[in-house]
């Protein structure tokens, strides 16, 4: 007789292989996951590229100026994916959880947790690429009043950065601090919580995006009216922050899931 | 931070580690100091040379001050320039062979409070207590949990949108002078031929241009973060 139970056989098949073998095959999957990231600068500096072009035909003249201004936000959309590449990188090159004690199960999970965490930098690569496309515009129809845009681009690309940097911080603590790796009880609850706290935070996608977009606005309204900076910026920050709060959701839970898991205590 | 990548510890004073974050700290604080002390040695009527540079410097500080919090709060321009040119040389430590102490989420955790302590602190002189925290309530009394956990997600995303871009250029950096060591230990070649010039492009991207931007970023935050409580 076949065992049906595909979820038993398939633990079962984990757990035959030696602790160390495990943990090292999962950092591989981590690392990959934590790659996916890459998909958000690429369409956003896709996009900063795009207006960059457009705002070379719209004043031929200025067109080195905001050039300067779609790289400048282009690389900080890349901030990203640099992060994921750091978090794959610690995954390959000094990959604290081989020697962590604890049960191996769960370590292996933290280590694909951890990638997955990095997923959220899609949302700040769109975001603050379509800041650096809008920094760019503004530029170009506007030359004299580039310095204020591009700050109010800096600082909302900045703020965009947040969910970025909540995944960046949870995928750390997994990686260094997992409180749930000692843990003596019900392995199986334990490792899927671990598993969740990784997964909760794909939600920063869309507050990156978000907030991205009201950068972009921020800097082209700016570009417009340079005197009214300080009032824009305000403006900005205050919808930026409203538009934090799902972010800040699922970084609670995740927070809530490693550090006070009420499911634990169920059993 | 374990696992090869995290500070070094140079000595131990009574049971307390002392890492390289505070050595470099204390490096880079002397050459300030020292810089202060010739710059300001001989001032004169009309500049000259190092004067000129630092005025220069000084005046763009109380420039930007006086443009992001408005000209009411321009007494804060000397703890923004502060920060300012500490947080440049910190990041910029990893060109000279320093490890950056901001690449430590110790200092980076540490400046962040500050700022959070600055929005709350200048918030309530500014307002009153009362009417102050009668802010948490806008715009529905629902949103007061939210509220207060926004507000202490500042210093975490502030210090970690540092920390996290100055220890990546760091990971990144010393895995690529690993690598290129490995390629010429390969070919059996001694001198390290390949660390020259590969990493320039790099070093641009991670130490110069994300760096002195993340100063940038850190200080224009506080600015805002600390005159949007006050206004």
């Amino acid at each position: 007789m076949e065992n049906t139970n595909f979820i038993v056989t398939f633990l079962n098949w984990l757990l035959s292989f030696d602790k160390k073998a495990l943990i090292l095959g999962a950092s591989a999957i981590g690392a990959g996951f934590a790659m996916i990231a890459g998909i958000g600068p690429g369409i956003g500096q896709g996009y900063a590229a795009g207006k960059g072009a457009e705002a070379t035909s719209v004043n031929p003249k200025g067109s080195k100026h905001s050039t300067m201004i779609m790289l400048l936000g282009a690389g900080i959309a890349e901030t990203s994916g640099i992060l994921s590449l750091v978090i794959a990188l610690i995954l390959l090159f000094g990959n604290p959880l081989i020697k962590q004690d604890g049960d191996g199960l769960i370590i292996a999970v933290s280590a694909i947790s951890a990638g997955i965490a990095m997923i959220a930098g899609i949302g700040p690569g769109i975001g603050q690429g379509y800041a650096a496309g809008k920094g760019c515009e503004a530029a170009s129809i506007n030359p004299d009043g580039s310095r204020p845009s591009t700050l109010v681009m800096l600082l909302g690309s900045a703020v965009a950065q947040t969910s970025g940097i909540f995944s960046l911080v949870i995928a750390l603590i997994l990686m260094y601090a997992n409180p749930l790796v000692t843990g003596h009880q019900a392995t199986i609850v334990v490792a899927a919580s671990t598993l969740g706290a990784g997964i909760a935070m794909i939600a920063g996608i869309g507050p990156g995006v978000g907030q991205g977009y009201a950068a972009g606005k921020g800097t082209e309204a700016t570009g417009r009216r340079p005197k009214y900076q300080s009032n824009i910026i305000k403006t900005m920050i205050l919808g930026q922050a409203v538009a934090q709060t799902t972010g800040i959701y699922a970084l609670v839970i995740s927070l809530v899931l490693m550090f006070a898991n009420p499911l634990v205590k169920l059993l | 931070m374990e696992g090869g990548f995290g500070p070094k510890i140079v000595f131990e004073i009574a049971g307390i580690k002392v890492t390289e974050t505070v050595t470099n700290t204390w490096i880079i604080m002397a050459l300030l100091i020292l810089f202060s002390f010739l710059a300001t040695r001989k001032l004169e009527q009309m500049p000259k040379g190092l004067q000129n540079f630092v005025e220069l410097l000084v005046d763009g500080i109380y420039k930007l001050t006086a443009q992001t919090m408005g000209k009411d709060k321009i007494g804060f321009a000397p703890y923004i320039g502060t920060l300012l040119i500490y947080l440049v040389c910190a990041n910029l430590a990893g060109l000279f062979a320093l490890r950056p102490p901001t690449a430590d989420v110790n200092t980076t955790m540490g400046l962040a409070l500050i700022t959070f302590f600055m929005i709350h602190f200048f918030g309530m002189k500014r307002k009153g207590v009362g009417k102050y925290l009668k802010g948490f309530l806008d715009p529905i009394p629902l949103m007061l949990p939210m509220n207060i956990i926004s507000e202490l997600a500042t210093p975490i995303s502030l210090s970690f949108r540092l920390f996290g871009n100055i220890v990546g250029g760091l990971i990144i950096m010393s895995l690529l002078y690993g690598g290129l060591a490995g390629i010429g230990a390969k070919l059996g070649i001694m001198i390290p031929i390949f660390q020259v010039g590969i990493p320039v492009p790099l070093h641009l991207y991670f130490d110069v241009f994300a760096g002195v931007l993340q100063s940038f970023i850190f200080s224009m935050l506080t600015m805002v973060f600390v005159s949007m409580a006050m206004d």
